[in-house]
C-alpha cells in the first residue's frame, strides 16, 4: 500500500477540510486512481458529507497503489489535517504521503512542507487503515427527484437567523428546524417551539435552478408552485452546515417533502475546470 | 520586626504595555506573579506548580522606569523588597490599552505604582494609579502576599551548547504547532536544527487519531544568527512554555538566547531590550520515545552523596554524552558553587522529612485555589541558617511528587520499589541540576536566613500574619482535594521551616 502525491491546491484543500470539521471530528478518505473521496457518514440520523473530486483538483505527481485494486481507505482527524494543511499557506512545495511514524509504528499521513529554500515543516496526522469490508456497506444516499430546488439565500445570513432561532427553540421544542422551499423563489425557515414561540423568517425572489432533462416544473399549476415543500431537521446540525457560508461561492438546496434536504455546496466558481462541489444530507423528521 | 518599606516607581505608557505584556507571558506560568524591588531593579518573576518552569523578568531602574525609587528602611545597598500578586488581579490593571492614539479618551499619560508595607495597617496594599491624558485618574488596591521570590539559579558557563535566532522567525516556526501537542525536541546534527513535538502519552487502537498533531520543523542552522551546539544533542521542553515566551519575545523584537548543557539540566532562554531583560528557566528531559532505557539505568545507579560529587553529571542520562568539562570546573565567583551546597541541604532535608506513602495522584484536582494566607515575612538578618529554608511541605504528594521529577519519571519507575525511592531519586537528580536562589543573593555566602524567629515568639505582626500552624491545618484539610498549584508554591514558602522545626526538632 503506497499513497504519495504533490499538494497542488492548497486553498481548495484547506476550504474542503474546513466545510468538513464543522460536521464530524473523521471522515473516510478514499483515495483511487481517478478521484478523491471525502465522505461523512456518522450512521446515525446526523449529516452525511459526501465531496468527490478529480485527483487534479487537489494533486499532481498522484501515485497510488494498493492490494485493493488501487484504493486505499482512509479515516483522517479532520481537524489535525486542516491544521497540519494550514501549515502550507506559505509553501513553496507540499508533499502528502502515507508512512508509518518511526516511533511507534503508526500510520500516518505525512505532509512535509518547503516554506523556504533550507526550512522543512513536517505534520504527522495519525490516521487509520480501513479495510475495503468496512467501508463495502456506506453507499451514497439515493434520493431520486426533489420536489423543490432553490438558491439558498448567502448562507451566514441564513445562519444568522438560525443560531438566533436556535436559541428560542428551549422551551417545548426539539430542537428542530422546519425549512421550507416552493417553486416561486421563496425560501423558508420556521421555529415552532409549542405553545411558547413560532418564529418564522421568508425569502423572496430567489432563483429555482432545474436539473437538466427534467420535466420539474413543466406542468405545475400556479397553486401547486407556489405551495411550500418542506422538511423538519435538526437545528443543530443545520447551524453547523451553515458554516460553510464563509467559502461557498453557491449553494442549492434541494427539498424531497418529508424525506429529506440535499444541500449542493460550490467550493468554486461554476465552470472551474476543478469544480469542487460538496453534497450535504440532511434526514427529515417527523413531527 | 522591620519597619515599613516604600516602593515607588512611574511608568511611561510604552512601560506600561511593556509590562503589561510581560504579566501576560508570566502569568501563563503561574496564577501568581511575585515582585521583587531593589535599590537599582525591579523583577517580575513567575514559578510553575511542578517547579519545571521559572520565568524572571528584570527592569532596570534608571532604564525602564520614568522614576523610580525605593527606600528600605535600615539603608542598606542589598535590602530588598518581596511580595506575590495574584497574576489575574495584575493583569485587569494592567491591561492592553495603553498604546492607543493620544486622541482617544483611553490613553494613558502615565502609571504610578505605589508599595505601602506599613505594619499597623491590617492589610498589604498596592496602589496602582492610571492617569489618563484626559484627566480620568484610576485607583486600583491590590492586595499582596508578603512571601519571599526564588529564582531559579543557571550557570551559563556551564551550558556549553547555545544559540540565538530571530524571535519573529521562531515566532513564524511556532504557529506550525497544533494546540494539543504537548512537548518540544530541540536538536541538531550536521548542519540542521530541528524542532520536533511530540506526546508521551500511548494511545491505541480507536484512540489513535486522537493523538496530537506531531510537527517537525527542520532548518538550516545557518538561519540561526548564532549556533553553537554539538551535534547529536537532543533536548526536550515543554511547548506551551515554550510558546509562551516565544510570542512575548516578538513583541520586543529581539532575538531570543537559549543556552544549554544536556538533557535532564535546566535550559535558559533569555532576551531583552530597552531596560526590560528577561530570562526562562525551563527544565529539559530528553525525548524518551526511544530513550527510556536511559532513564531507567540513571534512575537505579546509586548517587553519590559526597559534597564534592553534587554538581557533577551523576544524574545525567548515560545516553548522552556531551562533553561537561566547564561542569566540573567549580566556578569560584558565581553563585553555582554555593547554591550547590544549600540546595544539596535543601534536598537532603526533603528526603528526610518526606513520610512515606504519598497521595495518589488522582487526587490531584485543578480546582480553582483560594488566595493563599497571607505568609510571615522574613526579618532580614544575614546569620547562618539553623537549617536549609524551604523544605516543602510534609505529607503532601502533590506538593514532593512532581517537585523536581522530570516527565519521564513516571515511566521509568514502575520497575523500581517505591514512591520514596522516585522522590529522593528526583529531589537529588534536581537539585543537582537546578538550584533555586531563595535567599536572593547571586554571590556571596550561602546566606540562608532564619525566617521564623519572630514566628516562634509568637511575635505576630500587626496581626496581617497567620500562624504558621494554621497554614498547614488548612493544607491538610485540603490535602485530598489536592490543590496541586496550591502546594507547588507552598512548598517554596519560607514559612514552612517552622513547621519542620516543630515536628522534627
Amino acid at each position: 500500500m503506497r499513497f504519495k502525491t504533490s499538494v497542488r491546491n492548497i486553498s481548495t484543500f484547506i476550504k474542503l477540510t474546513s466545510c468538513l470539521t464543522p460536521i464530524s471530528k473523521t471522515c473516510w478518505l478514499r483515495l483511487s486512481e481517478d478521484e478523491v473521496r471525502f465522505v461523512i457518514h456518522r450512521g446515525d440520523h446526523g449529516t452525511q458529507v459526501w465531496a468527490t473530486v478529480s485527483i487534479g483538483t487537489l494533486f499532481d505527481e498522484y501515485r497510488i497503489t494498493s492490494a485493493n485494486s488501487n484504493i486505499i481507505n482512509l479515516e483522517v482527524p479532520l481537524s489535525l489535517l486542516h491544521r497540519a494543511l494550514r501549515s502550507c499557506s506559505a509553501a513553496v512545495d507540499a508533499v502528502l504521503r502515507l508512512t508509518k511514524r518511526a516511533s511507534d509504528g503508526v500510520p500516518i499521513l505525512c505532509l512535509t512542507i518547503t516554506t523556504s529554500i533550507s526550512t522543512l515543516v513536517t505534520q504527522e496526522i495519525p490516521v487509520r487503515v480501513l479495510s475495503a469490508a468496512s467501508v463495502e456497506g456506506l453507499r451514497e444516499p439515493e434520493i431520486g427527484e426533489a420536489d423543490a430546488n432553490i438558491c439558498l439565500p448567502p448562507l451566514t445570513q441564513v445562519r444568522a437567523i438560525a443560531e438566533r432561532m436556535m436559541k428560542l427553540s428551549s422551551a417545548g421544542n426539539d430542537g428542530k428546524l422546519i425549512l421550507a422551499a416552493n417553486w416561486k423563489g421563496e425560501f423558508l425557515m420556521r421555529l415552532e417551539g409549542g405553545e411558547m414561540v413560532k418564529v418564522e423568517s421568508r425569502w423572496r425572489d430567489l432563483q429555482n435552478p432545474v436539473t437538466e432533462d427534467s420535466d420539474q416544473q413543466q406542468d405545475l399549476s400556479d397553486e401547486e408552485a407556489s405551495r411550500f415543500k418542506q422538511v423538519r431537521v435538526d437545528g443543530r446540525e443545520w447551524v453547523r452546515l451553515l458554516k460553510v457560508g464563509v467559502l461557498a461561492r453557491k449553494c442549492v438546496a434541494c427539498f424531497v417533502e418529508g424525506r429529506a434536504l440535499v444541500v449542493y455546496v460550490w467550493l468554486t466558481e461554476e465552470g472551474d475546470r476543478d469544480e469542487t462541489v460538496l453534497t450535504y444530507y440532511m434526514a427529515s423528521y417527523s413531527a | 520586626m522591620s519597619a515599613p518599606t516604600t516602593l515607588q516607581f512611574t511608568l511611561s505608557p510604552q512601560s506600561t504595555q511593556k509590562v503589561h505584556e510581560a504579566l501576560v507571558c508570566l502569568s501563563k506560568f503561574s496564577e501568581f506573579i511575585s515582585l521583587e524591588a531593589r535599590r537599582n531593579k525591579l523583577c517580575l518573576s513567575a514559578l510553575n506548580s511542578t517547579k519545571s518552569a521559572y520565568g524572571a523578568v528584570h527592569l532596570t531602574a534608571n532604564k525602564f522606569f520614568d522614576s523610580y525609587q525605593y527606600l528600605s528602611q535600615n539603608g542598606n545597598e542589598e535590602a530588598r523588597f518581596s511580595c506575590r500578586l495574584q497574576a489575574k488581579a495584575l493583569l485587569s490593571v494592567f491591561r492592553q490599552r495603553y498604546l492607543d492614539s493620544k486622541e482617544k479618551p483611553n490613553s494613558i499619560d502615565r502609571c504610578e505604582f505605589q508599595v505601602d508595607d506599613d505594619p499597623s495597617r491590617p492589610e498589604c496594599r498596592i496602589l496602582v494609579r492610571l492617569i489618563y491624558t484626559h484627566g480620568v485618574l484610576k485607583t486600583y488596591k491590590l492586595t499582596y502576599e508578603d512571601v519571599d521570590s526564588m529564582h531559579a539559579v543557571f550557570d551559563r558557563e556551564s551550558a556549553d551548547n547555545n544559540w540565538t535566532i530571530s524571535s519573529s522567525l521562531l515566532k513564524s516556526y511556532m504557529e506550525h504547532f497544533g494546540p494539543k501537542a504537548e512537548q518540544l525536541d530541540i536538536s541538531s546534527e550536521n548542519g540542521r536544527a530541528a524542532f520536533t513535538s511530540f506526546t508521551e502519552k500511548l494511545i491505541d487502537g480507536k484512540e489513535i487519531l486522537k493523538q496530537p498533531l506531531q510537527t517537525s520543523i527542520s532548518l538550516d542552522t545557518t538561519d540561526f544568527e548564532h549556533f553553537n551546539v554539538t551535534s547529536g544533542t537532543h533536548v526536550a521542553i515543554s511547548l506551551k512554555d515554550f510558546r509562551a515566551i516565544t510570542l512575548h519575545a516578538d513583541t520586543l523584537g529581539e532575538p531570543v538566547h537559549a543556552d544549554y548543557s544536556s538533557p535532564g539540566r535546566a535550559l535558559q532562554v533569555h532576551y531583552g531590550r530597552d531596560g526590560m531583560q528577561c530570562e526562562f528557566t525551563l527544565m529539559t528531559t530528553p525525548d524518551t520515545r526511544g530513550t527510556q532505557q536511559h532513564r531507567a539505568v540513571v534512575a537505579s545507579a546509586p548517587q553519590p552523596r559526597s559534597r564534592a560529587s553534587t554538581r557533577q553529571p551523576s544524574a545525567a542520562p548515560s545516553g548522552y554524552t556531551a562533553p561537561r568539562s566547564s561542569v566540573s570546573k567549580q566556578p569560584t565567583t558565581s553563585a553555582v558553587e554555593q547554591e550547590g551546597e544549600e540546595d544539596y541541604g535543601l534536598g537532603m532535608d526533603m528526603g528526610i522529612d518526606m513520610p512515606p506513602p504519598p497521595v495518589p495522584s488522582q487526587h490531584i484536582s485543578s480546582q480553582p485555589q483560594p488566595l493563599q494566607p497571607l505568609l510571615p515575612k522574613r526579618p532580614q538578618s544575614t546569620h547562618p541558617p539553623p537549617r536549609p529554608p524551604s523544605p516543602p511541605l510534609p505529607n503532601h504528594a502533590s506538593a514532593s511528587k512532581p517537585l523536581f521529577l522530570t516527565y519521564a519519571s513516571s515511566s521509568s519507575s514502575s520497575e523500581h520499589s517505591g514512591d520514596e525511592d522516585e522522590l529522593a531519586r528526583g529531589l537529588e537528580e534536581f537539585h543537582d541540576l537546578v538550584g533555586w536562589d531563595t535567599a536572593g543573593r547571586a554571590a556571596g555566602a550561602p546566606q540562608v536566613v532564619a525566617k521564623d524567629v519572630e514566628l516562634e515568639e509568637g511575635a505576630l505582626r500587626g496581626g496581617r500574619r497567620r500562624k504558621t500552624k494554621r497554614v498547614v491545618d488548612d493544607d491538610e484539610d485540603e490535602g485530598n482535594a489536592g490543590r496541586k498549584e496550591t502546594m507547588g508554591t507552598e512548598g517554596i514558602a519560607p514559612t514552612q521551616t517552622s513547621l519542620v522545626k516543630g515536628l522534627f526538632d
